[in-house]
């Protein structure tokens, strides 16, 4: 009798004894174990990643050429604005220059723009990530800021050999340091999860008890250059209300992030780079013609 | 027993089905939903596996699950593990013939994975509002639904793989134990 019990305890035993053994494995193992896997999925990913951008391929070829000279037409157009925009923003950081140098500010940090395509989307209520075509091989690194052509799209949260994973901005645990439009005070961006079927939104605290909104009109709220992650000036979202907070201090608003953030296609990396211009980047877009 | 020399056979199928619920929820992305779909993969190899092939089995393919998550390393391969050790301990009477047990055990270690994923997430996370709940909730629901079918077909895929390898499912491992 007693040696049925005991044998019917022995599964729990073995559970304890691995459990324990795992917990006490050194870091280096469970770390070893996770970045070897990593490295065997990647090939199937990337695979996976490349038929995606053939199927778009395919379904554009089966577009008639009307389409296409449309799309010609449209796109001519967007260049030509965009063009005028570098000149605009060129004259600009000039002046910017001038002034920064007349106050003897400290530079700003420079980033090149590392473009990478989306592989795939893992939007959950626990966490909400892409993983993106690049990795250590391109420069990549944990704690990079990314962003897109409707501004900030996340920070890295896992850099392996040849796909990176991106948290984004919607997800509960990000936090980044902003600036409500041109107010000088620093606020902090935090994400949210996102509600069924709703765009990604998130959260501004700490915003000073005298600061209002324009009467009737949403705010841009932009990164700040304080956590060097992100340049000044980039958006994160919107913010159309405010409300006291919880401590009586501050004000705190609900940000409505831009609505393709869930659906990402193209995104570029803010690769820290002290020869590089500080600035916005203009080329990432959210869905680029894919060739393969 | 024949059936452990072919362990890898059940933890490619669980890679399989955990990549391909990977790539559902890219798709479901733009909805702000998703599915979560572990609860099967721990079922066949619990009942037809000796327990060091089991363990290497659900280690492989819950390792190989945990390198794409931001959780802990080896948070999913404890989960497998528990939930074999669980299925191996209660002994559910669970046989080829009654493959409805087999579905009510994938779902309810579903659940108890989804849940176990969410207190991770409840502790990890800096914010927990009404929309996380909400969102985990809707998500919960959706999954246990899906897991229903997804778990005949992955049951049916299970065993078409082992007779393509030649083996026969006739005598699953809790039977033998008596």
């Amino acid at each position: 009798m007693a040696s049925t019990r005991a044998s019917r305890f022995r599964p729990l035993l073995v559970l304890a004894l691995f459990l324990a053994a795992w917990w006490l494995a050194p870091v280096a193992v469970r770390r070893f174990s996770r970045t070897s896997f990593s490295l065997f999925e990647a090939p199937g990913w990337l695979a996976y990643s490349r038929v995606k951008d053939l199927q778009d391929y395919w379904s554009l070829r089966d577009h008639s050429q009307n389409d296409l000279i449309e799309a010609g037409r449209d796109a001519t157009r967007q260049t030509n604005a965009a063009e005028l925009q570098v000149q605009e923003e060129a004259a600009l950081r000039d002046d910017n220059d001038r002034l920064a140098a007349l106050l003897q500010m400290p530079p700003e940090p420079g980033f090149r723009y590392e473009f990478a395509r989306v592989i795939r989307r893992d939007e959950t209520a626990w966490w909400q990530e892409i993983v993106i075509r690049k990795g250590q091989n391109a420069g990549l690194a944990a704690g990079q800021g990314v962003v897109f052509a409707g501004g900030v799209v996340g920070r890295i949260a896992r850099a392996d050999e040849f796909t990176a994973t991106v948290e984004l901005a919607s997800s509960p645990s990000f936090r980044v340091d902003a600036n409500l439009g041109s107010d000088p005070n620093p606020v902090i961006f935090q994400g949210l999860a996102t509600k069924p079927l709703e765009p990604p939104r998130g959260e501004v605290r700490n915003i000073s008890q005298s600061f209002t909104l324009p009467d009737g009109a949403a705010t841009m709220l932009v990164t700040s250059s304080l956590g060097g992650v992100f340049p000044s000036g980039l958006p994160l979202g919107e913010v159309n209300h405010l409300a006291p907070g919880d401590d009586g201090l501050f004000q705190t608003g609900s940000v409505n992030l831009d609505p393709r953030l869930a659906d990402l296609h193209e995104v570029a990396v803010l690769v820290p780079d002290a020869t590089a211009l500080p600035g916005p980047p203009s080329a990432a877009t959210p869905t680029p013609p894919p060739k393969p | 027993m024949k059936l452990d020399r072919y362990w890898y056979l059940f933890a490619a199928a669980n890679i399989l089905l955990l990549a391909l619920a990977a790539m559902v929820n890219d798709g479901l992305a733009g909805w702000s939903v998703s599915i979560f779909l572990a609860g099967p993969c721990v079922v066949w190899p619990a009942l037809r596996l000796s327990p060091g092939r089991l363990l290497l089995c659900l280690g492989v393919s819950g390792l190989a699950a945990d390198a794409a998550l931001p959780t802990p390393p080896g948070f999913l391969m404890c989960l497998f593990v528990a939930g074999a050790i669980f299925v191996l301990t209660m002994r559910l009477g669970l046989s080829r013939v009654h493959r409805g047990r087999q579905i009510g055990l994938a779902w309810l270690l579903n659940a108890v994975y989804f849940l176990a994923f969410t207190a991770w997430a409840a502790r990890h996370n800096l914010v927990l509002g009404s929309a996380f709940f909400e969102r985990a909730t809707v998500d919960f629901c959706l999954s246990q639904i899906v897991v229903i079918p997804v778990s005949i077909w992955f049951f049916d895929f299970q065993e078409s793989a082992l007779a393509l390898a030649g083996l026969t499912t006739a005598t699953p491992r809790a039977e033998e134990a008596g």
